[in-house]
């Protein structure tokens, strides 16, 4: 169902500004943490609410933070994780643009859970528009006393510094992210130490996705309780899910978790565009396997999803129809994941580009009988062999298409052409 | 026994709290391929060679980064584990280039051992290999990326050792990667090279051949080599070298990891300083002046040619006739041979080691400066200091490899550096050292000025570092002149400054104080010690280290080159021991020192000397003196590896073997006595030392019977059994640190005694010598490689100085002292204070000793523009 806990006000135009958003609600949560709420009720009321993180691995937002060590001597740090770059999705930037002050609230209470006093927002590069509201909100919410020394009186301090990515999608992965922060590259670092124990400057850091902040404040101010009772038993909430693709109504809707796949594709996003057949769909962004159309009722909670044999993800919707050449869409991906390999770790930077190597040469009539035995073994040498999750990600829609879609595969390197024509190509 | 075990493969395993299960399984003997891993960098898991099946983990993990626990189960063979090696392999292997046997890492390279040991023997790969061109028209894509280093892109594996030994272990910056992915690339900075001190690291840890030097490239196939033992003579750190020689020829020197010492890094300088064993200017044969011409000799004549002479002069003269001085880079044999032969042989007690200092020193000042002696201090102090104090040293120059140690400290333990100098030194550099920048001369007035501050701050503790209101009190009444405000005034240093060392000092918990070569040779060399020992009585707990010159000045110290001293510190009192020892009288116990020696030629009271591996001409502080004078002797008898300018004055020249041709042992700074295989054979018709000085005696009537280091080593564990416990072939497994004498701190403060130095009008700079960048001491000249990187000699200026003087790099210049002149190249060096010129020890052309007056306290010089 639908169902609008962070895109209540969305459509409002003037929420991005502190006055609007206060007249609507923004820092009231923010005022009750700094005023009233000890920093474990905090914690334990995020738990309570069972949020768990929209990056894309799904963590449990409170048990993240109940690793870092507070006591600890060192400064604590939260990054904000609004380099959103996985294709397909554009969730964090809607929120951003149209709802900063949740945003940057949300920033705010997950620092003090943490007992920190720098945050970090990390946008990313070409999120021009995201970048700026961000920046007014941050300046408005300093001038209003809301960030700074001694916030509201309480004593509390609080700073927030922006960052702009230069545009990588690594730098998406929490470690590559923390890198760059710190000037380096971005490159991912092994784990452990994980954030929590040593991350930005080598001390404790929390890096959480813009979504999953953003569901802070309602959190706050309506309980932890009345956001378990949205959603599944183990998913709980909202999710805002970007649909993209072959529909009718492409956008963001933010859905209770739960609601299924059909409803989504066929009920708010109005269907396949010209009422073609729907060949298939990524669920969680391009790095998920695909689901076939006869998994249209799959429930969209974490547990479902996978039990169907993908992933959530960023909630990333991507509808592909009837017309899709299933290689050529590989090709694009391999590319993409090459593209953006940092290089670092062995199987992801030599593998990448293998992969993206072999599939254009299938793609361009070049290919070989024995080539799709190699890209599954390559793949597989990739998986769960690199240092971040982007070696899984490119090697998971490699595997995922060559498993549904072999036949088209086979036809590429036997007739050297596409099985099905995509009448929409773009090159 | 480790702290708790683990399994691996079925074997029980102990393993260390803090220890990776790499390490844990090394330790046990399990092979575990790594490429990225290296013992002294942090772990990156980058290269994922080492991928192992740990028991609980749903993912395979890297054992070069994972920590090991209690009762962990790890497989490096299950099938999932050599199927990921087998296909990270496959990986490297896709784009490399495969064509070993053009490649000059082939027979030493870890991808080709990996390979053989875990790959398999065919590839998937149907695609083009990448290439990274770097010439359109040329099929090599080697790219020159500093002086030394080539670079083949093709060929790197992306492991990041050598940007992270860059990062990591040497604390520069001059290597990163740029690109990203696959097109990752290691380049320098852009516009910039790859040149410091320590760059050669880079190659040898470079797992494959992707960096290579031109110093050792498509010269000779490794296998084909012999590995020599080594320790570096360049420097009295003692870093642990291998030589790789073939037919007789060294092709290489490579780091010999110790890791009491060097842990695996080297310095340049010790990395390329092997190349001068085969210089132009060795000395291949004997040599016998005819008139006033040197011509080549037999030994035979050359040895008849000394015994008619010296007996003739000695049947006219007394031993007392005679001297001899010795380089502090001999071993500890040579040393020991050569004040045996001088002693008992010649029968003359004017012997010497110490031949570039302009002090005076007589045994009356050693002394003092031994009841504040010098602690006991080793690398391993360097580990568990909190602060360091370097004290008029070029500590990156001078002894790179114990800054390196310093800078770690820096990094890993938020250790701090002060830095106390009057110029400005590279071991600041990435370290966010606090620089005292104080006037040429005053660095008194620095140190008492610190002790003063720390002692007047209301909140200093004195009975925690045991001393009372009187002695501070006789302190301050001691020292009115030095204290603070004047003491900040008189050096230029800001008095809050000197107010922020001492309370880091005063708060600190270890302390390290290290002073180097500038020190030795200050004019007030004595009064700063005293000075540093004050500094010392501030701190909790503080060692003194004073660095010694040369790669076995210790040595020299230790062994009796000095001429109030024998073998082993022994005083007068031992006379009847040595002459037992030696079976013949010896003369009397105290001789004259370098500066009496010269002064006696001078007065014709001595007559005929030995030099032996030392160049006084070169680089005694008044460099016209020592040649004129050395130019009055009736003989001189040199015996050295190179036609030095000393060797130029000869009447014989004895061709001696270099350190790659010579047995024997050094004592580095810490006192340790470490043992270095000749690598070669004597080149040409030279001679190892011990070998040329039993000979000598031996045509001088006394045979000692001990040509060979292990045999004059033999007689020295026997006789000085309580200072040198240690037997010969000890030290061919790993260097010993011997016992020096402890000393007993006197109580309460010392008193320092200052004298302004005088200003001079018509010659306003300040001279100071040091080393040009991979450069160090008058040797290093002779080497192609290291030449590569400084260039031409230079006279360093500061900008102001140049900018009165409108004087730009380049220029040629004139410096003028009293004493003499030489004309270089201006330099104009950012860091430089005013009225200081720099002049770099290292050249002949531009010799700075050409500069000094023995008179003269200061070298005091004027430039002009030419
Ligand atoms: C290659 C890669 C790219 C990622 N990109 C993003 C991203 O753009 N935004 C994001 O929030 N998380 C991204 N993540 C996930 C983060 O690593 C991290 O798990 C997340 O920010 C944690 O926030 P959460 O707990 O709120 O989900 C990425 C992960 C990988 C491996
Ligand atoms: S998996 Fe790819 S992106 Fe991640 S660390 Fe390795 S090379 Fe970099
Ligand atoms: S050049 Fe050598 S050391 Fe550097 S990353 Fe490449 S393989 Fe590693
Ligand atoms: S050696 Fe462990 S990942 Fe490279």
């Amino acid at each position: 169902m639908q169902k609008h806990v962070l895109f209540e006000n969305i459509n409002d135009p003037k929420l991005h500004n502190i006055d609007r958003a206060i007249e609507l609600g923004a820092y009231k949560a923010w005022e009750k943490v700094l005023k009233s709420i000890k920093r474990e009720e905090l914690v334990q009321m995020v738990k309570d609410s069972g949020l768990r993180g929209r990056g894309g691995a799904g963590f449990p937002t409170g048990l993240k933070w109940s690793f870092v060590p507070v006591a600890s001597p060192k400064p604590k740090y939260l990054c904000c994780n609004a380099d959103e770059s996985e294709p397909g999705t554009c969730k964090d930037r809607v929120l951003m643009e149209c709802d900063p002050h949740s945003v940057i609230e949300g920033v705010m209470i997950a620092a003090f859970a943490i007992d920190c006093h720098t945050s970090f927002f990390y946008v990313r590069g070409e999120y021009d528009l995201s970048m700026r509201r961000i920046e007014k909100a941050i300046d408005e919410a300093y001038k209003k006393g809301y960030l700074g020394k001694n916030i509201l009186g309480t004593g509390y301090d609080l700073e927030m510094i922006l960052h702009r990515g230069g545009g990588a999608y690594i730098c998406g992965e929490e470690t590559a992210l923390l890198s760059s922060l710190e000037g380096e590259k971005g490159l991912s670092r092994i784990k452990p130490p994980f954030p929590a124990v040593s991350g930005l400057y080598a001390c404790p850091t929390v890096v959480n996705n813009v979504e999953t902040l953003a569901n802070l404040p309602r959190i706050v101010i309506n309980g932890g309780q009345w956001y378990a009772s949205m959603g599944t038993e183990k998913s709980k909430g909202t999710r805002i899910f970007s649909v993209s693709g072959h529909v009718k109504k492409p956008g963001n809707y933010e859905l209770e978790l739960g609601t299924p796949l059909r409803t989504l594709i066929y009920d708010y996003a109005g269907g396949i565009l010209d009422d073609k057949k729907l060949k298939c769909v990524i669920p969680g962004g391009s790095s998920v396997p695909v689901l076939m159309p006869d998994q249209l009722d799959t429930p969209l909670d974490f547990e479902s999803v996978q039990a169907a044999g993908s992933m959530l993800g960023s909630g990333a919707v991507i509808v592909m129809n009837e017309d899709t050449c299933m290689v050529w869409v590989a090709e694009i991906l391999a590319h993409f994941y090459m593209h953006e390999s940092c290089g670092k770790c062995t199987p992801c930077r030599q593998g990448t580009g293998w992969l993206y190597e072999i599939i254009h040469r299938i793609e361009h009539g070049q290919g070989r009988a024995q080539d799709l035995d190699t890209l599954l073994d390559l793949a597989k040498n990739i998986e769960g062999n690199t240092i971040c999750a982007l070696g899984d990600a490119a090697a998971t829609p490699v595997i995922s298409t060559i498993k549904q879609f072999r036949n088209e595969y086979e036809y590429h390197i036997e007739h050297k052409k596409c099985l099905v024509k995509s009448d929409f190509r773009l090159r | 026994m480790g702290d708790f075990n683990i399994t691996v493969n079925g074997k029980t395993v102990p393993a260390v709290k803090g220890q990776t299960v790499l390490q844990a399984a090394l330790a046990a003997g399990i092979d575990i391929p790594v490429f990225c891993w290296h013992p002294q960098l942090v772990p990156v898991g980058a290269c994922r060679i080492c991928l192992v099946e740990i028991e609980k983990f749903p993912k395979l993990q890297v054992a070069c980064a994972t920590p090991a626990a209690d009762g962990m189960v790890v497989m490096t063979e299950s099938p999932k584990v050599v199927k990921a090696r087998q296909g990270v392999l496959e990986f490297i292997l896709a784009h490399h280039p495969l064509d070993c046997p053009t490649c000059d890492k082939g027979g030493e390279c870890d991808l080709q051992d990996v390979t053989f040991k875990y790959g398999l023997d065919y590839s998937r790969l149907q695609e083009p290999k990448h290439r990274n061109i770097v010439d359109e028209n040329s099929t090599f894509d080697d790219l020159q990326i500093g002086p030394e280093i080539i670079r083949n892109q093709n060929r790197c594996i992306h492991c990041y050792r050598c940007t992270r030994i860059v990062d990591e272990a040497c604390f520069e910056d001059d290597l990163g990667a740029y690109q990203r992915g696959y097109h990752t690339e290691i380049l320098p900075p852009p516009h910039r090279e790859i040149r410091n001190l320590y760059s050669g690291n880079v190659v040898e840890y470079c797992p494959v051949g992707a960096l290579t030097n031109d110093d050792w490239r498509y010269k000779v196939r490794v296998w084909l080599t012999k590995q020599a033992k080594s320790v570096c003579t360049h420097c009295p750190d003692g870093c642990n070298l291998t030589h790789w020689t073939f037919h007789n020829k060294i092709f290489r020197a490579t780091s010999r990891p110790n890791e009491n010492i060097d842990r695996g890094f080297i310095c340049d300088i010790g990395r390329y300083g092997y190349q001068q064993v085969a210089s132009s200017d060795r000395l291949k044969q004997p040599m016998i002046k005819k008139n006033g011409e040197l011509i080549e000799a037999t030994w035979e004549e050359a040895l008849n040619l000394i015994k008619t002479q010296v007996s003739e002069l000695k049947s006219k003269l007394s031993g007392n006739a005679f001297f001899g001085l010795i380089g502090e880079t001999s071993t500890n044999e040579e040393i020991y041979s050569f004040q045996r032969f001088l002693r008992r042989v010649i029968g003359t007690s004017h012997i010497d080691s110490r031949i570039n200092r302009k002090r005076r020193l007589t045994f009356g000042e050693e002394v003092t400066s031994r009841a504040i002696a010098p602690d006991h201090v080793s690398y391993q102090d360097i580990d568990k200091a909190d602060t360091f104090v370097v004290y008029a040293s070029d500590l990156h120059s001078e002894n790179p490899i114990t800054a390196l140690r310093i800078k770690r400290g820096v990094r890993y333990r938020d250790a701090k550096i002060i830095i106390i100098n009057s110029r400005s030194t590279h071991l600041g550099v990435r370290t966010g050292a606090t620089n005292l920048l104080h006037k040429p001369g005053t660095g008194l007035a620095v140190l008492t000025g610190i002790v003063d501050a720390a002692v007047s701050s209301t909140t200093f503790d004195k009975s925690a570092v045991g001393l009372s209101d009187q002695q501070i009190s006789e302190f301050k009444q001691a020292h009115t002149e030095l204290l603070l405000p004047k003491a900040a005034a008189m050096s230029g240093v800001g008095e809050s400054d000197l107010r922020a060392v001492a309370d880091s000092l005063v708060r600190s918990s270890n302390v390290v104080i290290f002073c180097g070569a500038d020190f030795s040779r200050y004019p007030y060399r004595d009064e700063e010690l005293l000075a540093l020992d004050n500094l010392r009585r501030i701190c909790k707990s503080a060692k003194l280290a004073v660095l010694p010159e040369s790669s076995n000045s210790v040595g020299a110290e230790l062994l009796g080159a000095y001429p109030n001293q024998y073998p082993g510190g022994k005083g007068s009192d031992a006379k009847s021991k040595f002459e037992d020892l030696w079976r013949g009288p010896l003369p009397d116990f105290s001789g004259k020192d370098m500066i009496g020696i010269l002064e006696a030629i001078n007065e014709d009271e001595i007559e005929c000397g030995f030099i032996f591996n030392a160049d006084p001409v070169r680089v005694f502080p008044d460099g016209n003196y020592a040649d004129a004078v050395l130019e009055k002797l009736k003989l001189l008898v040199v015996v050295d590896s190179f036609m030095t300018e000393t060797a130029r004055l000869a009447d014989v020249i004895l061709p001696l073997s270099t350190f790659a041709e010579t047995e024997g042992t050094r004592t580095n700074w810490e006192g340790r006595i470490q043992y270095t295989q000749s690598a070669i054979k004597p080149m040409f018709d030279s001679k190892p030392g011990c070998e040329i000085l039993e000979l000598l005696a031996d045509r001088l009537g006394v045979s000692f019977g001990q040509g060979r280091p292990s045999e004059v080593y033999g007689e020295l564990n026997k006789s000085l059994g309580d200072v040198l416990p240690v037997r010969y072939e000890m030290f061919k497994s790993e260097g010993a640190i011997y016992d020096r004498p402890k000393h007993q701190p006197k109580p309460g403060f010392n008193r320092v005694a200052y004298n302004a130095i005088p200003s001079d009008r018509e010659y306003p700079n300040f001279l100071t010598v040091g080393n040009a960048d991979h450069h160090r001491g008058p040797n290093t000249e002779r080497n192609p490689s290291l030449l590569k990187f400084t260039g031409d000699p230079f006279v360093g200026l500061s900008e102001i100085d140049a900018k009165e003087l409108m004087i730009s790099d380049g220029d040629l210049v004139k410096v003028e002292s009293r004493t003499g002149k030489v004309v270089g190249n201006a330099r104009v060096i950012a860091e430089l204070p005013g009225k200081v010129v720099f002049l770099p020890e290292n050249f002949r052309e531009l010799r700075p000793n050409l500069l000094m007056g023995l008179k003269e306290k200061f070298d005091h010089v004027k430039v002009t523009k030419m």
